[in-house]
């Protein structure tokens, strides 16, 4: 199983492809990703693209590039649980020049129902640095109230929970 | 266990070789998270082992050719990995093999890299894949070398400069 196509008239979610790298690398080396697990170079980087892209195969959930509808790639969005994570997340990363045009929210929001649709009831939770105001915002605009009693791997991280239904 | 669409199994003598499947975390935790990993990028924490679980299956999708999981013919225990990588900025594809602790000594490895010399050159045009080996393990390169793999210039990947060994084309022959 790759990632399954889901469109809207603001965004669509795609399978990545190789080509997507680059743009993954000039995220990961701006200020923007400060908040997130970098990768130290390019072989570190393909393990966590490559691995977005088999967790479909492995466990039917995964990531998606964002795209734009004239086609740009915008970041990526996931709806993933590797081990040690407590529970499963939706995940969001916007590169540079793409925020402020809704274009995470209604990515975020493709994947949730998405998410809620393949295992509904299922519980999904965001995983967010406490000083990461733009996602913590996000999150909140989605709906996701924070659960400070969650168990959460980071400790210097917020957990939002997300509707199930 | 699922095989995926996009990974292609297929046998040796002894072993069969497949994609990775969200069940083989387990035993490749035990011997990522092992002292004896420590040539082949451990040891390591269970969630990286995921991940490198997960990008060996992606890998498939994004480049056409990977990794393969090899378990025996026979009862289906878990011996090891081996294949191709070639993550993003190395110049061309890696032929890698790991056997797990129990494993080593039965001519197991040299099996199975014999028939992915085959298979990868028939099926992927890999004719004369490198290998990037430690110097200093030396029962690797030792057997790397009795396959008719020489030592080459040094190849350039993200970390740097590594010691490389060359495979030769591989003989005609089954994959057996």
């Amino acid at each position: 199983m790759i990632a399954p196509r889901l469109s809207s008239d603001t965004v669509t979610l795609r399978p990545h492809r190789m080509e997507d790298m680059e743009a993954f690398w000039t995220f990961f080396r701006s200020p923007r990703a400060v908040y997130m697990d970098v990768p130290d170079n390019r072989t570190h980087l393909w393990y966590g693209f490559a691995s977005e892209v088999g967790s479909w195969a492995l466990c039917g959930q995964g990531g998606w590039a964002v795209e734009t509808p004239d086609g740009r790639l915008a970041g990526q969005v996931a709806v993933t649980q590797p081990p040690h994570f407590p529970e499963r997340e939706l995940g969001w990363m916007l590169f540079d020049g793409f925020e402020g045009r809704g274009l995470g929210f209604a990515a975020a929001t493709l994947a949730r129902d998405w998410a809620v649709q393949d295992r509904p009831g299922a519980p999904l939770v965001s995983y967010i640095h406490r000083d990461n105001a733009r996602s913590i915002a996000l999150a909140e605009r989605l709906g996701a109230t924070a659960d400070t009693s969650a168990e959460r791997h980071d400790a210097e991280d917020l957990v939002y929970r997300h509707r199930t239904h | 266990m699922t095989p995926h669409d996009f990974i292609p199994s297929f046998d040796t003598k002894r072993i069969h070789l497949r994609g990775g499947v969200a069940e083989d975390l387990d035993v490749l935790d035990t011997f990522f998270s092992s002292p004896e990993s420590r040539y082949v990028g451990g040891p390591r924490p269970r969630s990286e082992t995921w991940d490198a679980l997960c990008a060996g299956v992606g890998h498939w999708a994004l480049r056409g050719f990977g990794l393969w999981i090899l378990t025996d013919r026979n009862e289906g225990k878990t011996l090891g990995i081996a294949g191709l990588q070639q993550p993003e900025g190395w110049p061309e594809p890696e032929l890698i093999w790991v056997m797990f602790g129990d494993y080593t000594g039965q001519g197991l490895a040299t099996e199975a890299v014999q028939g992915i010399r085959r298979f990868v050159a028939r099926e992927h045009g890999v004719k004369t894949p490198i290998s990037l080996l430690y110097p200093e393990y030396k029962k690797v390169v030792d057997m790397a070398e009795k396959m008719g793999a020489r030592r080459v210039k040094d190849v350039l990947i993200p970390d740097g400069p590594v010691p490389a060994w060359r495979f030769p084309e591989p003989d005609e022959g089954s994959d057996a």
